[in-house]
Formats: structure tokens, C-alpha cells, sequence
């Protein structure tokens, strides 16, 4: 479906994204190398470092650049321009050279990918001004939806959100939060009773999809 | 099947890993294959049906070569690559290992070919930080062999025969489209080359078996120190090889980026487009 990757999507909770560290994702069966640089800007990057296809998510993310394991091109933070080729330290490398690089937001407590085409930033206009406790994502072996029919016929909640994250044909990502969390909550009961939650959704999809693929 | 992988030879064993009076299945381009070994030493190798007997059809044509054991599934036209030094009296020949790798077999290639991982893949072995940096080197082809010359790399620990780290200097040989020959200056005689092999079986398009080929120069140290060896180095490789995308080799010129130092793998690409290998590779 072309026009689904026209639109931004949730990939990862922005807390995932550790300093230096890189993480493998999926959207619509493209793989994503995501990561933050030192000042906090998130990168989501084609999985593939563009010399001999190796995934960039096995590399080294130093803080400004990205460097791939298989001969440690170094791609810059933002551009995905290739700043340094070691096999020819003296040389600029050619500006040809260069990861894909996909549209990303950070908002809402989660980082967003656009594969395709999208103006603007998610907008989530009910989340404005509400604080948001996002919720431990959870994985479902069956497609979105799948998911979705599951998640039917849950009565709407003012509190508890959620969006659906299509990884490829047959694995879908469940993300959510909740919103205005009280103080005085117990704060571990509620986090288990609403994975608890998900974790049901998660059973009933998988089920239906075993039986009806 | 392209007529080239169709009418090739392949290593399917190495010759002395396989007791005689045994019997072992092995999968070549897709094919079940069924290897015996007589109490004599004489080996049979036959397609192998679904129910594990020997189709009705004559045993393949084989060759003990090298060490290995290879057999071909369509008709060579020329005689398997000769490498003279195997004969020479002094030589420690012998199998590093058959390691299975899930990738195409000219992926696996190309790696063995490569010079601009050492330092970061082999660090401490083949290459070093910050000695980088690839000079210019030779590449021809010479009757259909592909022939790269003056390859110069810094090695801290070139071989297990090596003290120091010294400059070395590499040829690379591809004298089939899914084998490649290393002869690389020897720290016991610089008058010789120690000569790595990597012969590969490919399983499917998406998987080989690498057989790494070893003709040392090398007085002190014990065969399976010597495997050992080889076997770390090819184990740096692997998780990468097999994090490739695509499995297969990509052969437009434009669906990878190559830089100066990739001239030997431009010209092996160039090569499997030439002669129209498309077993294991892309837009062949």
C-alpha cells in the first residue's frame, strides 16, 4: 500500500534511544538503523551501509557519527553524508556517498518514522497538554490488522492510548500510554495491570491469525 | 542454472575429515548429495532422491584435489585451477575448517578478497589502527583469472610464524567464479608465499560452505594451531558476512558504491557479469 508510508508512524519510545547506542528496528518491512547523537537529535537511518550492504545497526555510534562495522565509513548525524573513508584518509570522501535517511519526530514520548512523504510533525492533537506515561511496547506475531480487530471491541478510554506499529506483512508493534497519571497512584499496579492488558490483545491476535493466516 | 556454475567443479569435503566405511549427505546448488566412502578410501558421490537412496543415475564425476574432494553437476570443459606449490616437499597442506555461512557464496568471495577490513575486522591480526590506508594496487585478468598485485598491508601478527609486525605484501588469485587463492609473503623464507585458499561450496544461492585451503611455509607451530588460527580470523568474518543485504552479490555497477581500494572486487564483480554467473548473485 503506497499511501501508508505517506504518513508517520511510532518505531520506538524515546527512551530506548540510549546515548551511544544503536537500535534495529522495522516499518513496513524496511529495516531502520535508529539512533540519537550527543545533542539529542534522532537519526533513522536505511538499515544498509551503502559500500557493501552491511546492517548499519551492528555499528558504532560515537555521539556525532555513525560508524559502520565492516570498514568503519563514518556517516554524519542528520545528513547521513559520509564524512571519512579509512582506506583513503586523505581523501573528502565523494558526496554520492550516503545512507538514506527517512523523516523522524520525537514527540508524545515516542520517536516516529515517515518512509515516505509527510508535512509536518505527528499531530496527536487529543495528547495536547495532557502529560503521558508511555507503556512498555509490546510485540504481536500477527498483521495489524489483526491487532486492530483485536483490540475491538474495547471501550475508548480518555486515558489509555495507543497506536499500531506495522513492522512487515505478519508482525505489528503495539505502543501506548497512558495519560494524566495521579501522583498518588500506584504506579506499579497500574503498569502491570495495563500490560496485563496488551498482553491479552497480543493473545488474541496471534490465536486468530495461527488459525485464520 | 547459468551454464558457468552449472558446469563448474566443486569442493564438497575435505578429503580426510571423512573415515572410510561412512556415508554423509551434503547439499550442492540446491542438490541433496549423498557421499560414500569405501573401507578401501574410494569415494562414490550421487544425487540423493526424497527417501534417502541413490537415484538410479551413474555417480558424479569426482576429483581429489588439493586435499578436497570435488565433484561437478553439469560438464567441465577444462581441468580444475592448478596451484604448483601444493607439491612442494616442505609444504604444510591441510583444511582450516568448512564453515557454513548463510550467505551467497560470492559474498563469501569478495570478503576474502577484501583489504579495507583488516584493521577493524582483524584488528590485532591482519591490520592495526590507524594503518588504514589502501595504496593503489595492481588488478588484471589474465586467461580468465582474475590477478591482484602489490597489495601492501601492515600486519602486526601476519601469521602465527610472524614476531613482529611487518609490511606485507598480498596476491590475490580468482581463478573460478566461487574460489579465491591468497599468496602472501612468508616471515620463515621472503623468498616464498605462504598460499590461503577459500574454495566454496554454495548450498543454496543464500548459503555455502567456506573450505579454507592452507599451503604453509611454517616450521614450528602444529597443524592445529595453525587451523586455529585461521579459524578465529574466518570467525571475525562470519556475523558480518552474514549481515549482509542482499544475500546475493549485487552486480550493476551502481547498486553498491566502490571506492579505489575495492578495485579487486569491482573486477570480480565485473567478471561474474561477463560470463553470466547467476547463481548466488543479482541483474547478472
Amino acid at each position: 500500500m503506497p499511501e501508508a508510508r505517506d504518513r508517520w508512524y511510532p518505531i520506538a519510545r524515546s527512551e530506548e534511544l540510549v546515548a551511544r547506542h544503536i537500535v534495529h528496528a522495522q516499518l513496513l518491512g524496511q529495516e531502520l538503523a535508529l539512533w540519537r547523537d550527543d545533542a539529542g537529535r534522532v537519526n533513522a537511518w536505511e538499515n544498509r551501509c551503502p559500500h557493501r550492504g552491511v546492517r548499519l545497526s551492528l555499528g558504532t555510534n560515537d555521539g556525532s557519527e555513525l560508524r559502520c562495522r565492516y570498514h568503519a565509513w563514518r556517516y554524519a548525524s542528520g545528513s547521513g553524508q559520509c564524512t571519512f573513508l579509512p582506506a583513503h584518509p586523505n581523501q573528502k570522501p565523494a558526496s554520492t556517498i550516503k545512507v538514506l535517511t527517512y523523516q523522524v519526530s520525537e514527540k508524545y514520548g515516542f520517536v516516529w518514522v515517515c518512509l515516505g512523504d509527510v508535512l509536518g510533525e505527528p499531530a496527536e492533537l487529543h495528547l495536547a497538554g495532557r502529560d503521558i506515561t508511555t507503556l512498555r511496547s509490546v510485540f504481536v506475531d500477527a498483521p495489524a490488522a489483526t491487532v486492530a480487530a483485536a483490540m475491538h471491541p474495547a471501550t475508548p478510554s480518555s486515558t489509555e492510548v495507543h497506536w499500531l506499529q506495522p513492522v512487515d506483512e505478519t508482525r505489528t508493534v503495539i505502543h501506548a500510554a497512558v495519560l494524566d497519571l495521579e501522583p498518588q497512584t500506584d504506579r506499579l499496579a497500574l503498569l502491570r495491570r495495563q500490560h496485563a492488558r496488551l498482553a491479552r490483545i497480543r493473545d488474541l491476535a496471534e490465536t486468530q491469525h495461527r488459525h485464520h493466516p | 542454472m547459468d551454464n558457468v556454475a552449472l558446469n563448474a567443479w566443486y569442493p564438497i569435503l575435505a578429503r580426510d575429515e571423512m573415515p572410510p566405511g561412512t556415508r554423509r549427505g551434503t547439499t550442492l546448488l540446491d542438490t541433496p548429495l549423498l557421499i560414500d566412502r569405501a573401507e578401501s578410501g574410494a569415494f562414490e558421490v550421487s544425487i540423493q532422491d526424497g527417501t534417502n537412496a541413490v537415484r538410479g543415475d551413474a555417480a558424479l564425476p569426482l576429483l581429489e584435489r588439493y586435499g578436497y574432494l570435488w565433484t561437478t553437476l553439469g560438464r567441465p570443459v577444462e581441468d580444475l585451477f592448478a596451484i604448483p606449490e601444493y607439491a612442494e616437499s616442505d609444504r604444510r597442506n591441510m583444511n582450516g575448517a568448512s564453515l557454513a555461512v548463510r550467505v551467497s557464496a560470492p559474498r563469501v568471495v569478495e570478503n576474502f578478497l577484501d583489504l579495507g577490513h583488516f584493521a577493524m575486522v582483524h584488528t590485532g591480526y591482519l591490520g592495526v589502527e590507524p594503518h588504514t590506508e589502501i595504496k593503489p594496487y595492481k588488478v588484471s585478468v589474465q586467461a580468465h583469472e582474475i590477478l591482484a598485485t602489490e597489495c601492501i598491508v601492515f600486519q602486526p601478527l601476519a601469521a602465527l610464524s610472524a614476531k613482529t609486525g611487518l609490511d606485507v605484501e598480498y596476491t590475490y588469485r580468482v581463478p573460478h567464479p566461487y574460489c579465491a587463492i591468497l599468496y602472501k609473503s612468508c616471515a620463515v623464507d621472503a623468498s616464498r608465499r605462504d598460499v590461503i585458499g577459500i574454495f566454496v561450496q554454495p548450498v543454496t544461492e543464500v548459503s555455502c560452505i567456506a573450505h579454507m585451503f592452507l599451503s604453509m611455509l611454517d616450521t614450528e607451530n602444529s597443524d592445529a594451531d595453525i587451523k586455529a588460527w585461521q579459524q578465529v580470523i574466518f570467525g571475525q568474518d562470519k556475523p558480518i558476512l552474514e549481515n549482509q543485504i542482499p544475500a546475493r552479490l549485487p552486480l550493476r555497477p551502481t547498486a553498491e558504491i566502490s571506492i579505489r581500494a575495492d578495485a579487486t572486487s569491482a573486477a570480480y564483480r565485473r567478471w561474474l557479469l561477463d560470463h553470466k554467473v547467476r547463481y548466488g548473485t543479482l541483474d547478472a
